[in-house]
């Protein structure tokens, strides 16, 4: 049965973070979603290859053209924050 | 509802202009604002749209969608509109680009009304996650109006718009068409581009049509479809194959006990629904989709597996909402950012990719894809399509389930499976029930079978 504590580090894998109120309701979420899905450990996949795609397709490659993309207006646009050319974040080195 | 093979007659006769059909639907919007349909309205570009395309009818120029009123899910980009997938942490988002989808639609004449509610990233069936509150079932407001795509499914039913978009990773188009009474249809992984539709699980997500009828859907599908340099995933339209006829096709039906879990009026419209394929016909088969104890478990791994690698991206860095912090920035963000099923799903899909866990369930839910896809090969070498019920239920009543997250994904049953194995798959609604509440059938067929599809659905 999954605990509080490895629903927290995964919450922290996932930078995510949670009230201790919230952690308890989604631990116990947590152990009723996982016994459903334990449902696929009964399934006989012996020999079976992992299947990762619908198609046969392998690489799609395009020509090396160089094109048009966004310029660095176009992709700052959105940010939350910004300097000149870049995305401004709080200092992460001390 | 408002049809647009019916209205093209109405623009080309000139008994009806695509203004004062435009100008209806904004009517109609602000009217049933209470439905929660849409997250934006473009009312002056819409206005501005559709004037072009009344010049066009009037000079004989009308491309084969020219004036067709669509409406987009606000996961798929559309330029100069805003777009948060129904997210707190998308706040503010200005797409730099148009989707493929929706740029083949507008280069053939569709008018693009508006962005529509939405399970927040499509996680969800009832539109009950959005973080701009529930979308209301026309039928009947106190119910969901199923999801994730429920406002698209809405804004058809109720007549806001000819058709709109949705995106289908589990049976977010199927199920809410099925619950709100319209046509919503899956096609074959890949034949309609997913460039600029916000990625959830890449290998399952899909764009599909909501129309009226299924030649509204048809031809909306029809302009969509076809391999895009933008989304390397996407594979040509293939040879349209001369349709059989109803007589003689073969049409794969559930053995009851794959059923019993349903609404009894959902068992006798799947009945009544058989008896009348089998009077025009069709040889009526029963088959065995196996494994289907899996089907949900198979796809909430690799979903959840594929969701927590995807939304990586919201950091609050490059764009949309940042909520700031002396610590981490981040954390803080995301923590506040996502809503409770996004997170929920993040969690599970980073546990189930995790070390110690990943052969247990991420490798394990990828060979048990190929199972399911193997048997969907095995099963349409004996029949062409498979009839099969969209959902066990009629719309559910808000807040039914929204405590228990596993009874909510069991809403997916009948639909997880044609993502799992990029089949494609049609809902088409079949009447109501007892309670006056639309009910949906699903039409399933091999890989590249889109058209014959829809043409059995078309008759169902």
């Amino acid at each position: 049965m999954i605990d509080k504590h490895e629903v927290a580090s995964i919450a922290s894998l996932a930078r995510l973070q949670f009230s201790d109120e919230d952690l308890t309701t989604f631990t116990h979420q947590f152990g009723r979603i996982v016994d459903y899905i334990g449902a696929i450990t009964q399934l006989d996949v012996a020999g079976v290859e992992p299947m990762t795609h619908v198609h046969d397709v392998v690489n799609v490659l395009r020509d090396d053209v160089a094109g048009t993309s966004i310029s660095t207006a176009e992709a700052l646009s959105n940010a939350p924050k910004k300097n000149d050319a870049f995305f401004k974040v709080p200092k992460v080195l001390g | 509802m408002i049809s647009f093979t019916e209205d093209r007659q109405r623009f080309l006769d000139g008994s009806l202009s695509v203004s004062q059909r435009v100008e209806q639907c904004l009517a109609a919007i602000a009217n049933q604002a209470q439905l929660n349909a849409f997250l934006h309205v473009d009312a002056d570009g819409v206005r501005a749209a559709a004037a072009a395309s009344d010049e066009r009818y009037r000079a004989g120029l009308a491309r084969p969608l020219e004036g067709c009123i669509l409406a987009v899910k606000d996961n798929m980009s559309v330029k100069g509109m805003p777009m948060t997938c129904a997210s707190r942490i998308l706040e503010g988002f200005m797409p730099l680009y148009t989707a493929t989808a929706v740029e083949r639609l507008i280069d053939a004449g569709a008018v693009v009304i508006g962005k529509t509610n939405m399970d927040e990233f499509a996680m969800g069936s009832s539109n009950e996650t959005s973080a701009y509150g529930v979308v209301r079932n026309p039928h009947d407001p106190s119910r969901v109006p199923g999801g994730s795509s429920g406002g698209s499914a809405v804004a058809v039913a109720a007549g806001l718009c000819h058709a709109s978009l949705g995106s289908d990773t589990g049976g977010s188009i199927r199920q809410p068409a099925a619950f709100c009474g319209v046509v919503g249809f899956k096609p074959t992984y890949g034949v309609v581009s997913r460039y600029g539709l916000t990625a959830f699980a890449s290998s399952l997500d899909h764009v599909g049509p909501f129309a009226p009828t299924m030649a509204d859907a048809q031809a909306v599908f029809d302009v969509m479809a076809g391999a895009d340099a933008m989304d390397s995933t996407s594979v040509p339209t293939p040879e349209a194959q001369p349709m059989p006829p109803i007589d003689g096709l073969k049409v794969g039906v559930l053995e009851e006990s794959y059923i019993t879990g349903c609404d009894q009026d959902i068992q006798d419209a799947y009945a009544a629904a058989i008896e009348k394929l089998r009077q025009m016909g069709a040889t009526i088969v029963p088959v065995q989709l196996q494994h289907e104890q899996a089907w949900v478990p198979t796809y909430f791994i690799l979903a959840t597996a594929e969701a927590s690698s995807n939304l990586a991206r919201f950091d609050g860095v490059r764009y949309g909402k940042r909520f700031e912090s002396d610590v981490d920035i981040v954390t803080e963000t995301r923590s506040r950012g996502f809503g409770t099923e996004v997170q929920r799903r993040i969690m599970l899909g980073t546990y189930v990719l995790s070390s110690g866990y990943h052969d247990a369930y991420y490798t394990r839910a990828q060979k048990a894809r190929r199972l399911i896809a193997d048997m969907y090969n095995n099963v349409f070498t004996q029949v062409d399509v498979i009839l099969l019920p969209t959902t066990p239920t009629s719309a559910f009543e808000i807040g039914a389930k929204q405590s228990d997250p596993v009874a909510m994904w069991l809403s997916d049953y009948y639909t997880v499976s044609a993502n799992i194995a990029g089949i494609p798959a049609v809902s088409v609604p079949v009447g109501t029930d007892t309670a006056g509440l639309p009910i949906g059938l699903q039409v399933q067929g091999p890989v590249f079978a889109d058209a014959m599809v829809l043409a059995v659905a078309a008759q169902v």
